[in-house]
């Protein structure tokens, strides 16, 4: 039992680190990566022939900014 | 439109989120290629569109949701738009993603809870030439969809940043402020700097940066009682519309 039970305190640090390595990554989540600025927008349009997802909405709620 | 299907599905597309209430060239875009909507400019507008930016592919709405039962439904219609298309240059490294300039683009990093790399030199081509370097690193794997960015047109702009020498001229990798207003420095890249130490940088820079997480209502009602408030260019119209008006 108590090699056992050493054995198990011995592997948790290793699950551990394999939830952190995890958490790392999911740290900065990837998003839709946007252009700023229709004529930016237009200009790759034209060049890629990708068509066009438009999301307007104005940086702040209920006139503070720093949320949508 | 954080969902991971969404996202991946986005890749096929230019993605814009445009100025609103603050550029006048741009809401009266908005306002004549949605006109049988309201007379007036909505806070929120989604749209689909042809790559020559005249041609809808969908109903406008608010959002997605107005249209679509799930991001798996909206993913999936994304995905057979896309294929109606032939991307030409494939190879090619699009443009840089950028804001219109670094007061904004705090704000926008910081509702997004996302760094922000500002690109900057004195001189025009120096500039250019900078963010055609940023745009490989904004569009690899490593960095796609992790950053906002903007190519600042001043100096000036810099002053928003803590801790950043007068006479930089690189690209400055920016935490924001929850409300956007300043952004504490995550490091510094020189414009002169090699590639690999570039790269480096941006990854030291992201593996610092920490999303914060946060409430919507504490976050406005804290706001507010801070007096911390938006200026924007245009007036924000959202809900006078004539429908509004006839009431």
């Amino acid at each position: 039992m108590t090699t056992t039970a050493a054995l198990l305190l011995g592997l948790a640090p290793l699950l551990a680190l394999d939830d952190t390595e995890a958490g790392a990554e999911d740290a900065a989540p990837r998003r839709i990566a946007w252009y700023g600025t229709l004529e930016g927008a237009f200009a790759e349009a034209e060049a890629s022939n990708r068509p066009i997802l438009l999301m307007s909405a104005a940086p702040r709620c209920s006139g503070v900014p720093g949320m949508w | 439109m954080s969902d991971p299907a969404v996202v991946t599905a986005s890749r096929a597309f230019v993605c814009v989120r445009p100025q609103t209430y603050e550029d006048a060239g741009e809401r009266d875009w908005m306002l004549d290629t949605y006109a049988y909507r309201f007379d007036e400019l909505e806070n929120t507008l989604f749209g689909l569109l042809a790559p020559d930016g005249e041609e809808t592919l969908s109903r406008a709405g608010r959002s997605p949701r107005q249209q679509w039962s799930s991001p798996a439904a909206f993913a999936t219609a994304l995905e057979r738009i896309a294929s109606d298309y032939d991307v030409r240059d494939a190879d090619r490294t699009p443009g840089l993603p950028v804001v219109r300039d670094v007061r904004l683009g705090l704000n926008v990093a910081a509702c997004d809870s996302m760094p922000l790399a500002i690109v900057w030199a004195q001189d025009e081509d120096d500039r250019a030439k900078l963010a055609e370097r940023a745009a490989e690193i904004a569009w690899s794997d490593e960095h796609v969809g992790r950053w906002h960015w903007v190519v600042a047109d001043d100096a000036e702009q810099l002053s928003l940043v803590d801790d950043l020498d007068r006479d930089f001229e690189g690209v400055a990798l920016v935490a924001p402020e929850a409300y956007g207003r300043t952004g504490a420095l995550l490091g510094a890249v020189d414009a002169g700097a090699q590639e690999r130490t570039l790269v480096a940088r941006f990854a030291e820079a992201l593996a610092a940066f920490e999303p914060p997480v946060k409430d919507h209502r504490a976050h406005v009602r804290d706001g507010r009682r801070a007096g911390i408030t938006w200026d924007s260019a245009l007036p924000n119209t959202d809900g006078i519309g004539s429908r509004d008006r006839d009431r």
